[in-house]
C-alpha cells in the first residue's frame, strides 16, 4: 500500500522539477532583457547637443522686495567689456554748484527739480560718451574679461544699477561679476548700441513710491 | 362649535409662544429681575477672532486705493498737491544728498540745507523734514552711529505728525536687531502704535506692527484660554496692514516682506510660536487675496502643527473663509 504511493510521489517531483527548471530559465532570460537594450535603429545615434540656454553662472533670481530703508545705490554704464561706475559725488557737486557741473562734449547733464512737498524730488539726465568717457565722471572702470576681475572695494552698500545697450548684448560677464562680488544688480537696457553717447536718467519723486512700483 | 375651535387654536398659539420664549431664555436674551427692575440680558457672544465684516469690506474694495501711502519719508507720503516753502538752493542740496555715493558729502549738503531752511522759518515744517531726511540718508548709507546720534538729539514732541511717525519708526528699526520679546512688548510696540496714531498713512509702520507683534509673542507658549484674544490682536494688525489695498499682488508682497524678516533671523532652534503666528497671518492674507488653496493649506498646517493655539487659529481661518 505504501510502495506505490512513494513511487507516485517521486515521479511527481521529477515532473515538477523539469517545469521549475524551464520556468527559472525563462525568467532569467526575461531578467536579461532588463539590462540589455536593443538598438533597432540602423542610424548613428546623435551626439549630445550643447545647451543653448543659460551659460553664465546661475544667479539668484530674487523677486523685487520692499524694505523700510532702501540702501543708497550706485550707477554704472556697461559697454563691450568695460563697466564704467559713475562718480555720483561729482554729479551731486554739479547739482549744488551749477557752475561746477561737468559740461564738455564728452559728458554733460541736466538737473531739474520736481514740484511737490519733498525737497529731494528731482530728475537728472546724464549724457556720457562711451568711446571716450569723461574721466572726471567715472569713479572706476572695471574690465570684465572672462572670469578675471577684482571685486570693487565698496562699503556695505552693494546695489548696482547697470545701464546696458539695448538689443543683443552678452550679459554673461556682468552676471558673473555680480554673483562673484555679491552685488544686487539691476540691469536696464537703455541706449542704442550704435550711438556713442549714452543718455541715462535718474530721479525721484513721490510717484516713485506709488502702488507696487516700490517693490521693484 | 366655531367658538370652541377658535379657543382651541388660541390656546395652541399661546402654548407655542411660551415654548419659543422658553427656548429663547436658554439661548438668546433673557429678562432678569435685578433689585425689582426687570432688565433684558443679552448673553455676550465672543467676537470672532478674525473680523469677517472688515475682511469682506476689504475684499469688496479689492485693488481700490486705500489711504495708505508708501513713501519712505513723511514728505514723500504727502500728495504732489501739497506745497512746501523750500528754496531752490535747499532743493538742490537735498537732491544732491539723495543722489551722492559719498556719505560725508551727503551729510554736509543736508547740514547746509537745514541751515537754509532754519534761516527762512526756524523750526518750521521744512527744517523738520530735512532733519528727518538726514536720518534716513545716514541709514541708507549704513551709518547707524550717525543715525542714532541724530535720533537721540531730536525731540519727538515738537515734531509734526508725519515726521514724528518716521522718527519713532526709525528708532524701532535701529532697536529691533537686539530687542527681546520683553523690549518689543514694553517699548517698541507702544512706539509703533504712537507712530500709527500720529500718521495713519505710513505703510512701513503698518508692516512693522505685524512684525513686532510676532516678535513679542512668538517665543512664549500661550495658555489655551489666551489663544482667542491673541489671535484677535494679530488679525486686527494684519487687517490694518491689508487695508492698504487687497490686491493679490500687494498682499503677496506683504506676505513676502514678513517671510523674509522671519527667515533671515538665525535661531538655534525653530521658533514654533512665531511659525504658528506667521501661518495664521499668511492664511488671513490668502483669504483676502481669494487664494483659497493657500488659505486651506495654512488652515491644515495650523491644525497639524500641534502647537498651542494651532487648532483655535485653524478654526478662525475656516470661519473667515466660510463667512466671506
Amino acid at each position: 500500500m505504501n510502495a506505490p504511493a512513494s513511487e507516485n510521489h517521486d515521479s511527481d517531483a521529477t515532473d515538477t522539477s523539469a517545469l521549475d527548471l524551464s520556468v527559472a530559465f525563462f525568467c532569467s532570460v526575461l531578467v536579461l532583457f532588463v539590462f540589455v537594450a536593443f538598438n533597432l535603429d540602423d542610424r548613428e545615434p546623435l551626439p549630445d547637443q550643447d545647451s543653448l540656454g543659460q551659460e553664465a553662472l546661475t544667479v539668484a533670481a530674487e523677486p523685487g522686495m520692499w524694505g523700510a530703508v532702501v540702501p543708497s545705490g550706485r550707477f554704472a554704464v556697461m559697454t563691450d567689456d568695460t563697466l564704467y561706475v559713475v562718480n555720483l559725488a561729482r554729479v551731486a557737486q554739479g547739482i549744488v554748484v551749477p557752475s561746477e557741473q561737468v559740461s564738455t562734449d564728452r559728458a554733460w547733464g541736466n538737473y531739474s527739480d520736481v514740484a511737490g512737498f519733498a525737497a529731494n524730488q528731482f530728475t537728472y539726465r546724464l549724457n556720457l560718451n562711451l568711446t571716450d568717457p569723461e574721466p572726471d565722471l567715472i569713479r572706476e572702470s572695471i574690465v570684465l574679461n572672462g572670469s578675471e576681475f577684482a571685486c570693487p572695494d565698496w562699503p556695505v552698500r552693494s546695489d548696482l544699477a547697470v545701464f546696458v545697450p539695448d538689443g543683443a548684448f552678452d550679459l554673461g560677464p556682468l552676471l558673473a561679476f555680480g554673483a562673484t562680488c555679491n552685488l544686487a544688480l539691476r540691469i536696464e537696457p537703455v541706449f542704442d548700441p550704435e550711438e556713442t553717447i549714452a543718455s541715462i536718467f535718474f530721479g525721484r519723486s513721490a510717484a516713485s513710491y506709488a502702488g507696487e512700483r516700490m517693490f521693484r | 362649535m366655531v367658538g370652541a375651535l377658535v379657543l382651541a387654536m388660541a390656546c395652541q398659539g399661546v402654548a407655542q409662544t411660551q415654548t419659543q420664549a422658553g427656548m429663547q431664555a436658554a439661548q438668546g436674551p433673557a429678562w432678569v429681575n435685578q433689585r425689582g427692575v426687570w432688565t433684558v440680558i443679552t448673553p455676550q457672544e465672543p467676537p470672532p477672532i478674525v473680523d469677517v465684516a472688515r475682511a469682506t469690506e476689504q475684499m469688496d474694495l479689492g485693488c481700490g486705493a486705500g489711504g495708505v501711502r508708501f513713501g519712505d519719508t513723511a514728505a514723500m507720503r504727502l500728495s504732489s498737491d501739497a506745497q512746501s516753502a523750500f528754496t531752490r538752493d535747499a532743493r538742490r542740496l537735498a537732491s544732491a544728498a539723495t543722489l551722492t555715493d559719498d556719505p560725508a558729502q551727503a551729510a554736509e549738503f543736508l547740514a547746509q540745507a537745514i541751515a537754509d531752511a532754519a534761516q527762512n522759518a526756524p523750526d518750521g515744517a521744512e527744517q523738520q523734514h530735512l532733519e528727518a531726511l538726514a536720518i534716513l540718508t545716514a541709514l541708507q548709507h549704513g551709518d547707524e552711529a550717525q543715525a542714532r546720534a541724530r535720533l537721540a538729539a531730536i525731540d519727538v514732541a515738537r515734531l509734526g505728525d508725519g515726521v514724528a511717525a518716521d522718527v519713532l519708526f526709525w528708532r524701532v528699526l535701529l532697536a529691533a536687531p537686539t530687542a527681546n520679546a520683553g523690549v518689543w512688548e514694553d517699548r517698541l510696540l507702544p512706539d509703533l502704535d504712537t507712530a500709527l496714531a500720529r500718521d495713519p498713512s505710513s505703510f512701513q509702520v503698518l508692516v512693522w506692527r505685524v512684525i513686532g507683534w510676532i516678535e513679542a509673542n512668538g517665543d512664549g507658549v500661550p495658555v489655551a484660554s489666551q489663544c482667542a484674544a491673541l489671535g484677535r490682536a494679530l488679525s486686527d494688525r494684519v487687517l490694518d496692514l491689508s487695508a492698504t489695498g487687497a490686491c493679490p499682488l500687494m498682499l503677496g508682497h506683504m506676505d513676502l516682506a514678513l517671510a523674509r524678516h522671519f527667515r533671515d533671523r538665525v535661531s538655534p532652534e525653530p521658533a514654533t510660536g512665531a511659525m504658528t503666528w506667521r501661518q495664521f497671518s499668511t492664511g488671513i492674507l490668502a483669504v483676502l487675496a481669494r487664494d483659497d488653496a493657500t488659505a486651506l493649506a495654512m488652515q491644515g498646517a495650523l491644525m497639524e502643527a500641534q502647537a498651542p493655539c494651532g487648532a483655535t487659529l485653524s478654526e478662525a481661518l475656516s470661519a473667515v473663509r466660510g463667512g466671506r
